[in-house]
């Protein structure tokens, strides 16, 4: 019976992944179908090459400075108002790289339509992944390696930087890798900018050449550069096992810093958080109020946030139970092929919104003219919303089985065998063990989806049905016509909006996350001890 | 709680034969070890007899209801059947008191309370029920891994190595207490473990395992001292193998000559337990200690023969000899020795 | 959570996300059946007055999708025959042309059409027709160019200009029909020499024609290349604007003039309203609000062109050769991209 119950979910698992990644697949068989047509553009390969390795180098070195500097700061040492500066860090991430880019041009800054800008604006939103990562990892760092190296004739600082930062480096590398995919991904801020990346190179022979071969074989280009970060991430992550959990209170005692030093660290994260968030509000705030007192609001605006608030709640709920499903699969079917499968489908991520879009709406057009014909449906898909979570769902189940699978790998198999030891069933076991241990991660899947969904651009800008206008569309549209007043108001509402989740997660990794924390911990602790234990005796 | 039988259980992971034919029985309120070397297929047993794993042959009973055999496999959940894990693997989001009163889940409300409160009480944990797991020592969260596990009254409980993660100070005192509190609950146990001083001490009846075959089932004192094996004489305990030749009740070696405990005739190797010879200080000894491992109570000599050999023995702490010195070393007086192949 | 709570859970959570998901689904979908669906490449800030005026008076509900022509074309193409839309407004002539190239728009007989609109500012076979004119021409810093400093396209690539020339990025439409015109009227050859000279004076590539008048204004160059009504709008708010409008090759071919204009979708099931809309739209009161509010040029009848367009006199026009140049757009987009027009 046993046997019969893993193959099923074995099948379930592949069945989500082939639905989600399968349209990507498109890609590879249209490079088949039509080898000559990327010769036809190939004046763009070397350009979009060059230009998107800058970028990636770029926002990949400053994030990891960014980001580690500041981890390490608020972990380290103690100042004035640590505490809540430590949360104001995270808020860049609720700000949109298009919104930001915005701002920056509304400010007219010099030189900012170049490279080098938009990897100063790619940098400024995306280094949050970096910080947080990192600063997860050097929270659970236990005190006594860092006595030990100081025990050896390190200095603290020797010691952070030979100890602690390698012990985080997964870690790092994991958000460092998260924020390239971003980046890679990104197509509202270089398309403002004028930097020709790999997205606009696709959108150009996509969008303005009408060549669909030659955009779909760049895609298969990017699609290539994004599983080798992919792979790259895996193998930072993957080797690492570090087993050191400290419980709250275990971490190495902060430095006290004084006077100068004191008020830099104030000063410095208060700036950047300021110049990248509180500003570009400032900003947006006074051009809202200007908007609406000249009229030049833009048309259907309520519209646009009423269909922007349901499409992020409802992928928040439809996205999350997907990656449920797909960690579980795994989980439970404990076999290679699953487990393949769901990070296969995770492969959306790193696309652009527009890339995953057309891939999207090649098959559900077909399908929809299947269905068409048989029950008179019409535009079942693409003629609503239906089409546009489907491209949410590959867009970004990555995310949301990230921040699941974390937690659910966490829960050791010798829970579930104690709790069917006393009698509970696969739906007990899930009701009383699986979900209140998932809850964080969960919580924040949830909360993921939600802010990405508020801000994605392309794949709506293509799939949205008549009357799916969302506040991002109002936003791109006003922007591409430099009406900077009209895209004030949608702007600040995605932003603030934004804010909400960004906020609860970080209150979910605060003191009642100390709880979660140590409970994983225990769980991690007993992972620990299976890894020591010898083949089953 | 009631017998369980197992009948030639047999259990293969692809070409490893982990459990092969395996058949035992525990008589109600028994406490059996399963004690073996890593590997040998213990712990794949135990979780056969929880169902986590299907047999490939065999059968297992419990309180007269066959749980597995041929054409018939309940699932762990429905089986009454508890189990203590190595890793206590105690639910780190309930306290003490959820934890406990887990498998309770489908009794009313009063008989739950009060089951639980009475486990705690036998566990002597009742004053921690509202801590969390990760609160607690190790000691407490393996009483609290005892108390869930018997807390629905199962017919059978398992116990998975149960001490190998605790302080070794720590587990005499702790063996003790799990021992009483099976036998206040007068609960029917298997215990498998690779820690012979933990079989020896606590078990009823000792069952030695060997690469998925049962060695030898018997009582401690038994197991000890009429291995059924060389290789169970080896395993338990340590031991000297010596060859000499058998006349009847007594056997000659080139130690001495040992009493026998079955008759037998002719060249024989027999088991003798380091605490079978003697040693005394003698210039013109036939030994030389080439080793000496202080043991607070007692003392292990590695000595060497003059013909050649070289045998363990050991004595209480009281006179030492040290290493280099020649000695004298004999059969202990009535050291009854036992035949193996 | 016990197992009973999960499950009540699951079926209360399945019944809200089923009806959310529903109520999403008919929320954000679909029109009307009497709703007029417009595909609209036209930016519809302000909405437009023309489409309010037909609104009120056939009392026709309209709708309006906005995205660019190439997102436009591509849920067309999509959409089949079971398109929602009734009608298609590009900015550009080629985008229509391609359009009706591939079978997205439907033939219209209609004998005010056939008069009204000039015969090379529609399709022969009557799937599309030019709603409004759009000159891309040469503007000049009043500042630091004087009137007669530059006057032709060619003229942009004179050494002179040398890091003083802005103009748009080569992904817009407006200046990949320009380059196909000049393929199909100059033919190759003279085409790539004009684009290289302009390359070889390193221009600045910025994202919009907004941002060419800006750099100029703000002194960042002096020279550059946008679509006239632009600076119209410019002039509006600010009528001390330091840039002007230099008609080019006013002794040579006349100035680039590309065409917006609208057809009735194939799979329209409201093809009468959908005609009668673009009756409306190029009749000569409409044709002058637009010439007037947003500072193109009409298609029908003697418009006359609004103050700020005005001023800079009238000119010689090029009009695009649609189908042509809409068949150059790929070979277009290939030279620009070899010159690095990017």
């Amino acid at each position: 019976m046993t046997r019969a119950r893993v193959d099923a979910w074995t099948a379930v698992t592949l069945a989500c992944a082939a639905l989600v990644a399968g349209p990507l697949l498109g890609l590879p068989i249209s490079f088949a179908v039509e080898p000559g047509g990327l010769g036809e553009f190939s004046g763009l390969v070397p350009e979009a090459l060059s230009a998107t390795a800058i970028l990636l180098v770029g926002v990949g070195a400053g994030t990891l400075l960014l980001g580690t500097a500041l981890a390490l700061l608020v972990t380290f040492c103690d100042f004035p108002g640590r505490g809540w500066i430590e949360w104001a860090l995270v808020l860049p991430l609720a700000m949109p790289g298009y919104v930001f880019t915005l701002f920056a041009l509304g400010l007219e800054v010099p030189g900012i339509r170049s490279s080098l800008g938009a990897v100063c604006v790619l940098t400024l939103v995306l280094y949050p992944y970096v910080y947080l990562l990192a600063r997860a990892a050097f929270l659970a760092q236990s005190r006594t390696l860092l006595e030990a190296a100081r025990g050896l004739g390190l200095s603290r600082r020797a010691a952070v930087w030979r100890v602690g930062l390698p012990l985080a480096r997964p870690a790092i590398l994991g958000g460092v890798a998260l924020a390239l995919m971003e980046a890679l991904a990104d197509f509202g801020t270089v398309n403002l900018l004028g930097v020709q990346t790999f997205t606009d190179a696709i959108y150009r022979t996509w969008f303005v050449a009408f060549d669909r071969e030659a955009g779909m074989q760049l895609a298969m280009l990017l699609v290539s550069v994004t599983l080798t970060l992919l792979v790259l991430e895996r193998l930072a992550r993957g080797r690492a096992q570090y087993h050191q959990h400290a419980a709250r209170g275990d971490v190495a005692p902060p430095v006290r810093l004084r006077g100068v030093a004191a008020a830099a660290a104030v000063l410095a994260p208060l700036a950047l958080v300021g110049f990248v968030v509180a500003a570009p509000l400032v900003q947006l705030g006074v051009w809202s109020v200007e908007s609406i007192r000249a009229d030049l609001l833009a048309p259907e605006f309520a519209a646009a946030a009423r269909n922007s608030v349901l499409l992020a709640a409802m992928s928040a709920v439809l996205v999350p139970a997907a990656a449920v499903l797909l960690a579980y699969g795994a989980r439970a079917s404990r076999s290679r092929g699953a487990s393949v499968g769901a990070r296969v489908a995770t492969i959306g991520y790193g696309l652009p919104g527009s890339v995953v879009a057309v891939a999207v709406i090649v098959p559900l057009g077909w399908l929809e003219r299947r269905f068409d014909a048989v029950a008179g449906t019409g535009l079942l898909f693409t003629g609503t919303v239906i089409g546009l979570f489907y491209a949410y769902l590959v867009r970004f189940l990555a995310l949301a089985w990230g921040a699941v699978e974390a937690t659910l790998a966490r829960i050791p198999p010798q829970l579930d065998d104690a709790a069917r030891g006393l009698g509970a069933d696969r739906l007990d076991v899930l009701a009383r063990v699986h979900l209140p241990l998932m809850r964080a991660g969960l919580a924040t899947a949830a909360l993921l989806v939600f802010v990405e969904v508020m801000k994605e651009l392309p794949a709506t800008l293509l799939l949205r049905p008549l009357g799916g206008d969302t506040l991002a569309i109002a936003v791109w549209q006003a922007t591409s016509e430099s009406l900077f007043e009209t895209a004030a108001l949608p702007s600040l509402l995605i932003v603030l909006v934004g804010l909400l989740p960004v906020a609860a997660m970080i209150r979910l990794s605060g003191r009642r996350g100390a709880e979660l924390e140590a409970a994983q911990a225990a769980g991690a602790w007993a992972e620990g001890l299976e890894q020591r234990r010898e083949v089953p005796a | 709680m009631s017998d369980v039988r197992l009948r030639g259980l047999s259990k293969s992971f692809g070409a490893v034969r982990a459990v092969r034919d395996v058949s035992l029985e525990i008589e109600r309120g028994e406490l059996v070890a399963v004690l073996g070397p890593s590997g040998c297929g213990k712990t794949t047993l135990l979780r056969t007899i929880a169902g986590f794993e299907r047999p490939d042959a065999g059968c297992v009973v419990v309180a007269d209801q066959v749980v597995a055999g041929p054409g018939r496999f309940l699932p762990p959940e429905t089986r009454r059947i508890g189990m203590v894990f190595q890793d206590y693997a105690l639910f780190p989001h309930l306290t003490v008191a959820a934890n406990v009163a887990f498998g309770l889940a489908a009794r009313d409300r009063a008989e739950r309370e009060g089951l639980t409160q009475r486990t705690l009480e036998l566990v002597g944990l009742q004053h921690k029920a509202t801590r969390h797991p990760h609160e607690l020592s190790g000691g407490e969260r393996q009483r609290v891994a005892l108390a869930r596990a018997l807390a629905p009254e199962p017919a059978l409980v398992l116990l998975d190595e149960p001490f190998s993660s605790l302080d070794a100070s720590l587990r005499a005192g702790l063996r003790r207490e799990v021992e009483l509190i099976l036998r206040d609950a007068e609960a029917t146990a298997l215990l498998v473990t690779h820690d012979q001083e933990e079989a020896l001490s606590l078990a009823d009846r000792v069952a030695v395992m060997r690469e998925g075959h049962i060695v030898q089932v018997d009582a401690p004192e038994e197991v000890y001292a009429r291995p059924a094996t060389r290789w169970a004489a080896q395993f338990v305990g340590e031991v000297n193998v010596l060859g000499g030749v058998a006349h009847g009740t007594g056997v000659e070696t080139e130690l001495g000559v040992f009493d026998l405990r079955s008759p037998a005739n002719g060249p024989v190797h027999v088991a003798v337990r380091p605490e079978q010879l003697e040693l005394r200080a003698d210039h013109d000894g036939n030994a030389e200690v080439v080793a000496r491992e202080f043991r607070g109570h007692d003392v292990l000599y590695r000595l060497r023969h003059e013909a050649g050999r070289v045998v363990l023995a050991q004595l209480p702490s009281l006179e030492l000899h040290e290493v280099g010195a020649r000695v004298f070393v004999r059969p202990a007086p009535a050291a009854v020795t036992t035949l193996v192949d | 959570m016990s197992r009973g709570r999960l499950i009540a859970l699951l079926v209360v959570g399945g019944i809200l996300v089923v009806g959310g998901f529903v109520g999403v689904v008919l929320a954000t979908s679909g029109s009307s059946d009497d709703e007029l669906v417009i595909y609209s490449a036209r930016s519809h800030y302000g909405e437009e007055e023309p489409f309010e005026a037909f609104a009120d008076r056939t009392n026709t509900d309209l709708r309006l999708r906005g995205g660019s022509a190439s997102e436009l074309y591509e849920r067309l193409r999509s959409e089949g025959d079971n398109t929602p839309a009734d009608v298609l407004i590009t900015v550009d002539a080629a985008n229509l042309w391609r359009a009706k190239e591939d079978g997205l728009l439907q033939p219209v007989e209609s004998a005010q059409l056939d008069q009204s609109v000039p015969a090379d500012l529609r399709d022969p076979a009557g799937a599309w027709f030019g709603l409004t004119q759009r000159a891309r021409t040469i503007v000049r810093s009043t500042e630091r160019v004087g009137p007669n400093a530059v006057t032709t396209y060619a003229g942009l690539g004179d050494p002179r200009w040398k890091g003083r020339l802005c103009l748009r990025s080569g992904t817009s439409e407006y200046n990949v029909s320009f380059v196909a015109d000049r393929l199909a009227k100059d033919g190759p050859a003279a085409t790539e020499r004009m684009l290289r000279r302009w390359m070889a004076n390193d221009p600045k590539i910025l994202g919009s024609d907004v941002d060419v008048l800006d750099a100029i204004a703000d002194g960042d160059c002096d020279v550059g290349l946008v679509n006239s009504y632009y600076l119209g709008r410019e002039l509006e708010d600010d009528p001390d604007f330091p840039v002007a409008l230099v008609w080019a090759d006013q002794r040579g071919r006349g100035t680039h003039v590309n065409l917006s204009g609208l057809g009735v979708v194939k799979g329209s099931d409201l093809a009468g309203e959908a005609t009668a809309l673009i009756e409306f739209l190029t009749r000569p009161r409409e044709q002058e609000v637009f010439a007037q509010n947003n500072h193109e040029f009409a298609a029908v009848g003697g418009a006359e062109p609004s103050a700020e367009i005005a001023r800079f006199g009238d000119f010689k026009r090029d009009p695009i050769d649609v189908a042509v140049a809409g068949a150059r757009l790929d070979d277009a987009l290939r030279l620009m991209d070899e010159v690095g027009w990017s």
